[in-house]
């Protein structure tokens, strides 16, 4: 059941163990829209941009971690300044607000139509599960024809907030306490490693397929 | 008649890198200019290689003051130089810069034009300030502002120097650490110092005097001029230690505790447990070590606070360096002088917090801001605001202040109840992962501050 704006202003005045936290709300009147039933969200000071030219491709199973980060470049963009998004460029971003969910609330992050409009993709992976803390992590992409200048501050995507069913244990890696954009690991160590022998394995029949 | 062929060379030397510096300051990209303070710098290198160009093209050599003209402007070129290597090294990206913001704040009272750039130290000496700087500020702004030709709107730019305008260094290493960042309020008291002039007076205890006198005819006045000079120089820093207090409260004490918490004395510096007396007792001034009424959520740190004390304590008397074993006798002697003098200073010019005054804006009970941000990091959420009910029973939030946040991030992480409090929060069971805790709190109060910062920006524009 998806909370209307009063109800997720109710849950923000819950006690601490229990409360929806997002700080900072810098306009709370005009971010909390209460027929819509979300919560706008700002978009933060800190991006990340991917280096094309350090990889030849992204191979999750054989690239290690380390050479992954390379690939990655933060930028730092002062209030008040301009982060530019050219057209077909990916760019990580996070919202300006660090959510805390609790244990009995899902929510969905989406970008806001009038940016969809232009060509603007805000998130890809919407999903915000219980009891997640930190600020959300966006990925940008700019579909149009013509470069995006983004302002940190600016309203840019929204927070939808669902009732869950029955109250979860929360997954502590869910508390992540992220104050910029995060890349995580592509993959899980297990998954990894069964994909690597997997690889090898596939490896060795091509090789003992070879006729000379 | 053209100029003498060596005076030719020398002005078009000058004028080489000029243009360097100019390029140099083009190629720092657009990211800089967003840091308050390294734009401020930029502009000013800016301006001032327009006006000392200018100044150049225009000199005589038959001037009669040709001569001291050239050569200001070569001294200027040289500290326009320097500075655009810190306008480079505090740049925004590495820097965290809700701090810095947070820190000219706090300097405020002070001096009302104060400006701090943050910048990296790429040795492992730790957290610096640049004592110089301020007259190599003032020497470029004279230079510039000398000339006619300078665009009226550039001169009063320029006009606007800072009170103080303090170059604070932080180890590269540590640029995540932001509890560690409160040793930044040690440096910035430096700057205070310096703007205020505060020199405390001290007495010579006896021993001091009988022993200096001691020293042979022929080597008294060394031995005079030695202890002066080093005694002057611990001073200072006992002053900036003592201002630090004031601004910050235990944070200060609880960083230097983790960066040097057994350092022997140098020509510049006193040992760690001269440092520790002199903190204890601003600590004690300002009501945070008092037996009957230590606040629940710091009661770790009085047997911190001694720990710290007695664990550094060496045999000054089998110290080698006689100045060395006498400065530190001297100003032991004098620490409550030195305290007094500095917490007068802040009370008068309310820069001086204490635990009554950060939170008298706040709350009848003055514990309460704190206590309540610590709750909020022990929910992993960040320690941004205070709540308060007004008396018609509405909740009126606030925006938490940088003692408050800091001190709170240390009554979690220095109080081992609470720390593993903190990390069970990510983890069941015994704790293994605990570099990812610090990691998440540092987050935190980072984040804290930097909403507080937002928040004001936001506020200051409506």
């Amino acid at each position: 059941m998806i909370l209307t704006g009063q109800e997720i202003l109710d849950l923000m005045c819950e006690p601490l163990e229990t409360r929806l936290v997002i700080t900072p709300l810098l306009d709370p009147n005009e971010q909390v829209v209460t027929g819509a039933g979300s919560i706008d969200l700002r978009l933060g000071q800190d991006f990340v941009l991917a280096d094309p030219a350090v990889l030849s491709s992204l191979d999750p199973v054989k690239q290690e971690e380390n050479e992954l980060a390379g690939y990655l470049r933060p930028v730092h963009v002062g209030l008040g300044g301009r982060f530019v998004l050219h057209p077909r460029q990916f760019a990580l971003a996070a919202t300006l607000e660090y959510v805390r969910l609790p244990n009995t609330v899902a929510a969905h992050v989406i970008g806001r139509s009038r940016w969809a409009r232009v060509g603007l993709i805000i998130a890809m992976a919407t999903f915000v599960h219980p009891g997640y803390s930190g600020c959300l992590t966006l990925e940008l992409q700019n579909l149009g024809d013509c470069p995006i200048e983004l302002t940190p501050c600016l309203t840019i995507a929204q927070l939808t907030v669902e009732k869950i069913s029955k109250p979860q244990e929360i997954d502590k890696s869910q508390i992540s306490c992220s104050v910029g954009p995060e890349f995580r690991t592509l993959m899980t160590s297990p998954e990894r490693d069964r994909l690597l022998a997997l690889h090898r394995n596939h490896k060795k029949l091509s090789a003992d397929d070879q006729p000379w | 008649m053209g100029a003498e062929p060596n005076e030719d060379h020398r002005r078009r030397e000058l004028s080489f890198r000029l243009r360097t510096l100019e390029r140099a300051l083009l190629d720092i990209g657009p990211q800089v200019r967003w840091a308050r303070s390294a734009r401020f710098l930029w502009n000013l290198i800016r301006v001032s290689i327009g006006g000392v160009s200018a100044q150049l093209r225009s000199v005589d050599p038959a001037d009669v003051e040709y001569e001291d003209t050239v050569s200001n402007i070569e001294t200027v070129t040289d500290v326009l130089h320097a500075l655009l290597g810190y306008v480079e090294e505090g740049q925004p990206e590495r820097v965290p810069q809700a701090i810095v913001s947070a820190l000219e704040d706090l300097v405020r009272p002070i001096a009302p034009k104060s400006r701090v750039l943050v910048c990296y130290d790429w040795t492992p000496s730790n957290y610096g300030y640049l004592e110089a700087f301020r007259e190599e500020l003032n020497a470029v702004v004279r230079t510039s502002v000398r000339h006619d030709a300078v665009d009226p709107k550039s001169q009063e730019a320029v006009n606007v120097v800072p009170d103080m305008f303090a170059i604070v260094f932080l180890p590269a290493a540590e640029q995540d650490s932001v509890l560690l960042h409160a040793a930044l309020a040690h440096e910035i008291g430096h700057g205070i110092c310096e703007v205020a002039a505060i020199d405390p007076p001290t007495v010579m205890p006896d021993g001091v005097v009988g022993e200096l006198m001691e020293a042979e005819d022929g080597e008294l006045l060394g031995v005079l001029s030695d202890f002066y000079v080093r005694s002057q120089a611990w001073k200072r820093e006992l002053v900036a230690d003592a201002l630090s207090v004031c601004l910050l409260g235990p944070a200060p004490f609880m960083s230097l505790y983790r960066l040097a918490p057994n350092a022997e004395p140098s020509e510049t510096h006193p040992d760690s447990n001269l440092r520790f007396q002199l903190m204890s007792v601003c600590l004690k001034k300002l009501c945070f070590l008092n037996e009957d009424n230590v606040p629940p959520d710091l009661s770790w740190l009085p047997d911190t606070v001694t720990r710290a004390v007695e664990g550094s304590q060496s045999a000054v008397e089998n110290w080698p360096d006689q100045v060395f074993r006498l400065a530190h006798t001297h100003l032991e002697h004098n620490v409550e002088r030195i305290a007094e003098t500095a917490i007068a200073f802040g009370m008068e010019k309310s820069c001086a917090f204490g635990r009554d005054g950060w939170d008298a804006d706040y709350a009848q009970d003055a514990d309460a801001p704190r206590h309540q941000l610590v709750r909020r990091i022990l929910h992993a959420v960040p320690p941004d605001t205070v709540e308060r009910v007004t008396d018609k029973g509405m909740r009126q939030d606030q925006a938490a202040r940088l003692p408050a946040i800091l001190n709170a991030g240390w009554a979690v992480y220095a109080d081992p109840k609470r720390w593993l409090q903190f990390c069970q929060i990510f983890e069941d069971g015994p704790v293994q992962h605990e570099f990812e805790s610090r990691r998440k709190l540092q987050n935190l109060v980072l984040k804290a501050i930097d909403t507080v910062n937002v928040k004001r920006e936001w506020g200051a524009t409506a």
